[in-house]
């Protein structure tokens, strides 16, 4: 027979779950604005939190090869896809001329003829004369970065189209392998999804066709993987 | 079959305590009341009264005896009760009223317990009566109900929004199942804030290293775009980074009643040591065997 728990268990168990929710109710929401803290999926602004994680590895990462010059703007970094001008970006220079060679945007909008709103790439690399209003022709390569709830399943189809699509729009999809020169990434040679969960490894064909690559488990905690 | 009542000594209706009132076998009380009452003698009864700030169940007994005498009808307090009480034994652990906020069917004021009690003499049913009685705590529904209302409104709607859809009749039938509902509410925390803090803590990290110019790094915001500036509130990463420190250190670390119990070669955060505890208690079984207790409403805050 087991034995019912004592009341004091029952106690403490009960006293720990009112602590945890309190420091819960500080961490589920911004310190300021007091919108909610996290990936809320469905809403555009979901995965800014992904995508600057992912910036700074991949800036980490490039600050072997480039020198980086953090470009503040005003309105620093934002929560959901924005126009180009007056927001913050990077800049990757020649490490030993110091010539600007790439701006890095997070979460800018690119311009197309066809379409006013064009696409908004989560991380976009484009030229250094780049203007604060950017069309295809600015674009040089791009990444894309997908949290999913379901972290144990691959990347769906659709997404693997839709970022082909994306590419197409930004004239993006042929570009030289290897123009950005990461070092521990090093396999990041074409324009790439990210993601938290796991790459669809039967695509990888289909993808590389469509000129990108997807690095699944790209995230704290976990060894990410080039597909 | 008697029936079960709270009484609230703390309401103003209640006038004239005995010395050692409760604190002896036999006390008695007046109540002055508006209208008749439905007590009468082997009625079972909790006592709730305020110590400091908060409203605490204190002794448990039945009605001795009740006897009306003042019936007026022309004032306002047309009654007066004369109650005597027999005090059956003193309520010590687990005795507070808002720890039982997800633990008694009448409570749907989950964040006010206290508001179901205000009157003198509530009625309850005996399942409550003895829930309170025993200190009981149902745990899986306790902890499923703080959490979540713990969470901020959108937060709350877009766990019921992936509930539904991964398993809608698990969530809208009525027979509720906790351990399911814990469970799935923990996947969700875990998910979609905890992991986005692990990410913003080491991103802010590496964006200091990157740009290693602290007046910067620790002004940066996010915001949202908009023609209007001045309504826009920016958050700092930075102070968020503090928060997410605190509250990772909390759910990281192993607490005391964690390593007491669990075997050392696993170092269960929080979240995952309430989800064995809420599996396996014994004394939760009390609740989810109870069919009224499975088909009361998700204890879940949608305002």
């Amino acid at each position: 027979m087991p034995i019912l728990e004592t009341r004091s268990h029952i106690s403490d168990l009960n006293q720990a779950i009112k602590d945890y929710s309190e420091f819960l109710a500080d961490v589920n929401v911004w310190n300021n604005s007091k919108e909610p803290f996290g990936h809320i999926d469905g809403q555009t602004e979901t995965n800014y939190i992904y995508e600057f994680y992912c910036l700074m590895r991949i800036l980490k990462d490039l600050s072997q090869s480039y020198k980086i010059r953090f470009d503040v703007q005003e309105n620093m970094f934002p929560k959901a896809p924005a126009n180009k001008k007056g927001w913050s970006k990077f800049w990757l220079h020649d490490k030993e001329t110091n010539t600007p060679l790439f701006q890095v945007c997070l979460g800018t909008r690119i311009h197309t003829e066809l379409d006013e709103n064009g696409a908004t790439p989560d991380i976009s690399f484009q030229l250094s004369e780049a203007s604060d209003r950017p069309f295809p022709k600015d674009v040089v390569f791009i990444l894309d970065a997908k949290y999913t709830i379901k972290s144990d399943q691959s990347l769906k189809m659709k997404e693997l189209r839709n970022f082909g699509m994306v590419l197409i729009d930004l004239e993006v999809n042929k570009v030289e392998p290897g123009i950005i020169k990461f070092n521990e990434f090093k396999t990041i040679t074409l324009n790439s999804l990210l993601t938290n969960c796991n790459a669809h490894h039967s695509k990888k064909a289909y993808t590389h066709e469509r000129g990108f690559k997807q690095v699944g488990k790209f995230d704290v905690g976990e060894e990410f993987e080039v597909v | 079959m008697p029936n079960h009542f709270v009484f609230n000594f703390g309401n103003h209706h209640w006038k004239n305590r005995s010395n050692s009132f409760l604190d002896i076998k036999i006390s008695t009380i007046e109540l002055h009341i508006r209208r008749n009452v439905s007590i009468q003698a082997g009625d079972k009864f909790i006592a709730l009264q305020n110590e400091e700030l908060d409203a605490v169940f204190t002794h448990f007994g039945s009605v001795e005896k009740i006897e009306k005498i003042k019936d007026d009808s022309i004032q306002e307090l047309a009654f007066v009760f004369k109650i005597e009480l027999r005090s059956e034994g003193k309520l010590q652990i687990n005795n507070q009223l808002a720890d039982f906020a997800y633990s008694l069917k009448r409570i749907t004021n989950y964040l006010s317990p206290e508001k179901h009690f205000n009157r003198s003499y509530s009625n309850i049913d005996e399942f409550d009566f003895e829930t309170i009685r025993e200190g009981r705590i149902y745990i899986a529904r306790t902890a499923f109900g703080r959490l979540i209302n713990s969470m901020e409104l959108t937060h709350r709607i877009n766990f019921i929004r992936h509930y539904v859809s991964d398993d809608p009749e698990a969530f809208l039938v009525k027979d509720k199942n906790y351990i399911e509902a814990y469970n799935r509410l923990s996947n969700y925390i875990k998910i979609i804030i905890i992991q986005p803090a692990r990410q913003l803590r080491e991103a802010f990290s590496l964006f200091k290293e990157i740009v290693n110019y602290d007046q910067i790094t620790e002004q940066t915001t996010f915001q949202k775009e908009s023609e209007n500036t001045l309504k826009v509130k920016a958050d700092t990463i930075s102070n968020q980074v503090e928060i997410v420190e605190t509250f990772l250190n909390k759910h990281d670390t192993q607490n005391t009643l964690v390593s007491q119990e669990v075997d050392s070669k696993i170092e269960p955060n929080f979240l995952d040591y309430l989800e064995t505890q809420v599996s396996s208690l014994e004394s939760d079984q009390i609740f989810s065997n109870s069919k009224k207790f499975r088909e009361l409403d998700w204890p879940i805050i949608l305002s």
